[in-house]
C-alpha cells in the first residue's frame, strides 16, 4: 500500500482523555456542589474532583433514546472545543466522561475548568450597585475578548452566540474566556439556520436580522461591539424583544441604513421600507469612552459586514495601546 | 455573496469574506461551483496555512497509539490487515454504500468524504474480525455517515431513515456505534478534507473563474473520490490529495515531475505541501486515467484540459448509473493493486 507520509509532529499539549465508564463511576469521581446554570443543551454544575480536590464545571447531557442518536450540538461543541481549548481565552475542556445512569440512559459529562462568574453577572453586579465598570477594566476585558475571537476565527470557527452570559470570568484575575460553542460552526461548511428561540436577539447582527443567507465572521464582531457598549454603560445597547423590534432599535440609534452606507442592503430578503432615522452620535449613546474607544466601537458596529473590523485588526487598534504593552507576545 | 468594493478604503474588507458560509446548503452545485474568491493572495496563504495546520493537528493529536505519523507496530498490523482481500472488499462495499447514500439524501460531497475518513480512522484504531466484517463494516458505515451528516448538514436524517443494504440495524444499535466512533476518534470530528482546499487551489489555476474552474472542480472531485475508493484516505494528507487532483483535472496526465513542481509554486507556498508527495499522488490518479482513456468528454474551456466522465461516475446519484458505477468500482480495484505495488520497496 502507499506509504503514509511521515511528518514531524508539532508540539501539542496532552489532549484530554475520553473515558467510557459507568455513570456511577463519573458520579463517584466528582462531588456535585451546586447547579450553576444551563448551557445550550445541558445543565452545568460546580463540582469537586475527589482525587485532587480541584474545582471544575460539569456540563451534563442525557442522550435521549430516540431516533436522532447523538445530538449534533453535543458533537459539534466537543469537536470544536477539542480544536480550540488550547487558547487561554477559550474555556478549557479537561475531560469527557461517557456513562450510563440508573435508568440505563447514556450520560455525557463535559468537564471544564471552573470560572466563578460570567460577564452577565459581572455587569449586573455593577448595575445593581449603581457603579460603572472602571475604564481600565473594560479595556482589559475587551482585549481578552478580541484575542479569543481572533483565535476562534483564525481556526475557521464562528461562535454565533457571543453574549455576556457565554463569556466566563474569574473575578480575582479578571481573566475572560469564551464558552458555550453548542451553536458554533466551522466556517467552511454550510451553516444551519439560526434557531431563533435559543439565540438572544440583542447581540444579533443586522445582516442576520435582514435574512442574509451568506454571512461570516463579521456577525461575531457585531456581538463584540454590543458587548463593548454594554460594558461601558451597564445597559444592553439594543434590547429588542422581537426580530422587527431588534432591527428598529438598531436603526433608531445608528440611523436607517441605505445603499450608500451599506451597498446591497436593499436586496436582503427581509428588507423593506423602514422609517428613515438619522444616526445618533456614539458618544451620546455610549457615554464614557475616549476618542480611541469610540473609533473602535464605530468600526465594530459598521453596518456593512465587509467593513466591520476583524478581531485580529481590532487588537492592533490604538484603543488597546497600553494593554498591548503588557502582552507577552 | 456580499459585494466587495474594489476601492474599499478599509484594508480588512477583503478578508472579511475569505471564510464565507452559505446558509442555503449549497454544495458545489452546478452553476457556481466555486464562488469567485474575493480574498487576496495574502489572506489565501493564511487560510492555507490554517488548513494545513489543522490537518497536521488532526493527525498528530490522535489519541491512538497508531497515529497518522506512523507508530511502527500499529502501522505494521494495519498494513497487514489492509492487504487482505476480504478487508479490501468490505471497505470497498462500505465506501460504495457511503457514496450511494450521499446521493439518496442529497448530502454534500464533504459529508461523504468525512464519513469515509471516519471509517478509515476508526479501523486504524480498532480491529474488526473477518467473520464479523460484513455486517460490522456496514453498521460502521451507517454510524459514520450519520455522524458526518450531523457535523455537516443542515438537517441530519433520523437513524431509522438509513437503509443498510441487506442488514436491518435498529436505531439503538446505530446510536451505540455512533458513540463508539466518537469515543474511538476522541470526539475530534472536524477533520480537514481535500475539498476544503479546492476553492483556493482552483482560484489559483483559474484566476478568472468561469467554465474552466467549474469543469475542473468537478473533475478534481471525481479524482478525490476515486482515490478514496482505491485505498485509505489516511494514506495521503488532504492538502496533497487536493493539489494532485486540481493539477490532474487542470493539466491532464502529462505533467513531468519538474512541470508539476513548477505548477505547485502557484498553488501554495512551497513550505506547506510536499511536492514529492503530490507527484506520487498525481501519478496514481493520472495513471488510471490514461490507461482507460476518455470515454465521454466534459466541455473544456482550454485545449490542454482533459476531462473524463469515468471518474465523475464515482459520484453516481441514481440507479441508472449503476453500470457506470460498477465499471468505476472495477477501475478502483485495479488501482488498489497498483497501490499495493507502490508500497513494496
Amino acid at each position: 500500500m502507499a506509504t503514509i507520509q511521515h511528518q514531524a509532529k508539532p508540539a501539542v499539549a496532552a489532549a484530554p482523555s475520553t473515558t467510557t465508564g459507568g455513570g456511577q463511576r463519573a458520579m463517584d469521581l466528582y462531588e456535585k456542589l451546586e447547579k450553576v446554570g444551563e448551557g445550550t443543551y445541558g445543565k452545568v454544575y460546580r463540582a469537586r474532583e475527589k482525587a485532587t480536590g480541584r474545582i471544575v464545571a460539569l456540563k451534563k447531557t442525557r442522550l435521549p433514546e430516540d431516533d436522532e442518536g447523538v445530538p449534533p450540538t453535543a458533537m459539534r461543541e466537543v469537536s470544536l472545543l477539542r480544536m480550540l481549548s488550547q487558547d487561554p481565552h477559550v474555556v478549557r475542556l479537561l475531560d469527557l466522561k461517557q456513562g450510563v445512569n440508573k435508568e440505563g440512559q447514556t450520560i455525557l459529562y463535559l468537564v471544564f475548568e471552573y470560572m466563578d462568574t460570567d460577564l452577565k453577572k459581572f455587569i449586573r453586579g455593577h448595575r445593581s450597585n449603581n457603579e460603572k465598570i472602571p475604564a481600565a477594566t473594560v479595556k482589559i476585558l475587551m482585549y481578552q475578548l478580541c484575542k479569543g475571537v481572533a483565535f476562534v476565527h483564525g481556526r475557521g470557527v464562528l461562535h454565533r452566540d457571543l453574549k455576556p452570559h457565554n463569556l466566563l470570568m474569574d473575578r480575582k484575575t479578571m481573566a475572560l474566556k469564551i464558552a458555550d460553542l453548542g451553536l458554533s460552526r466551522a466556517i467552511t461548511v454550510p451553516v444551519k439556520k439560526y434557531t431563533h428561540e435559543i439565540l438572544t436577539l440583542w447581540y444579533r447582527a443586522p445582516e442576520i436580522l435582514l435574512g442574509a443567507t451568506h454571512y461570516s465572521t463579521p456577525v461575531d464582531i457585531w456581538s463584540v461591539g454590543c458587548i463593548f457598549a454594554e460594558l461601558v454603560t451597564n445597559q444592553p445597547l439594543f434590547p429588542g424583544d422581537s426580530e422587527l423590534q431588534q432591527l428598529l432599535h438598531i436603526f433608531k440609534l445608528l440611523g436607517t441604513p441605505n445603499e450608500q452606507v451599506w451597498p446591497g442592503v436593499g436586496k436582503l430578503p427581509n428588507w423593506h421600507e423602514y422609517p428613515q432615522w438619522k444616526p445618533t452620535k456614539l458618544s451620546a449613546l455610549v457615554p464614557g469612552l475616549d476618542a480611541d474607544g469610540y473609533d473602535l466601537l464605530e468600526k465594530l458596529l459598521e453596518y456593512e459586514p465587509a467593513k466591520r473590523i476583524p478581531a485580529k485588526k481590532a487588537l492592533e487598534h490604538p484603543y488597546f495601546k497600553d494593554v498591548r504593552k503588557g502582552d507577552a507576545h | 455573496m456580499m459585494p466587495v468594493e474594489e476601492a474599499a478604503a478599509d484594508d480588512w474588507s477583503e478578508c472579511a469574506f475569505s471564510l464565507t458560509c452559505e446558509e442555503d446548503c449549497a454544495d458545489l452545485g452546478d452553476g457556481e461551483l466555486f464562488p469567485l474568491y474575493s480574498a487576496g493572495d495574502e489572506e489565501e496563504d493564511e487560510y492555507l496555512e490554517q488548513l494545513v495546520f489543522k490537518e497536521t493537528s488532526f493527525c498528530s493529536s490522535s489519541d491512538s497509539a497508531a497515529d497518522c505519523d506512523g507508530d511502527e507496530e500499529g502501522d505494521e498490523e494495519y498494513s497487514s490487515l489492509t492487504s487482505e482481500e476480504w478487508f479490501r472488499q468490505a471497505r470497498l462495499a462500505a465506501v460504495k454504500w457511503i457514496l450511494e447514500t450521499r446521493g439518496c439524501f442529497g448530502f454534500g460531497h464533504r459529508t461523504a468524504y468525512l464519513a469515509i475518513s471516519y471509517f478509515d480512522s476508526f479501523l486504524l484504531r480498532r480491529r474488526i474480525d473477518r467473520e464479523t466484517m460484513p455486517w460490522a463494516a456496514q453498521l460502521l458505515s451507517v454510524a459514520c455517515v450519520s455522524v458526518a451528516a450531523k457535523m455537516e448538514e443542515c438537517q441530519a436524517p433520523a437513524l431509522s431513515e438509513f437503509h443498510a443494504g441487506g442488514f436491518d440495524f435498529d436505531s439503538a444499535s446505530i446510536r451505540r456505534m455512533e458513540l463508539l466512533v466518537l469515543s474511538t476518534l476522541g470526539w475530534r470530528m472536524g477533520a480537514v478534507t481535500p475539498l476544503d482546499f479546492l476553492p483556493c487551489f482552483s482560484s489559483r489555476v483559474h484566476p478568472h473563474g468561469g467554465a474552466g474552474a467549474g469543469a475542473g472542480g468537478r473533475v478534481a472531485i471525481g479524482f478525490i473520490f476515486a482515490t478514496a475508493e482505491a485505498g485509505s484516505v489516511l494514506d495521503h494528507r488532504p492538502s496533497t490529495v487536493a493539489a494532485a487532483a486540481i493539477l490532474a483535472a487542470t493539466y491532464g496526465p502529462l505533467l513531468t515531475k519538474e512541470a508539476l513542481s513548477s505548477k505547485m509554486s502557484c498553488l501554495s507556498p512551497s513550505y506547506l505541501i510536499e511536492k514529492e508527495h503530490v507527484h506520487a499522488c498525481y501519478s496514481m490518479m493520472v495513471g488510471d486515467m490514461s490507461r482507460r482513456g476518455s470515454k465521454r468528454s466534459l466541455p473544456c474551456s482550454g485545449p490542454d484540459e482533459i476531462a473524463t466522465s469515468t471518474y465523475h461516475s464515482v459520484l453516481v446519484d441514481d440507479a441508472t448509473d449503476t453500470a457506470a458505477f460498477a465499471s468505476a468500482v472495477a477501475a478502483a480495484r485495479s488501482k488498489q493493486i497498483r497501490l499495493e505495488l507502490t508500497g513494496i520497496h
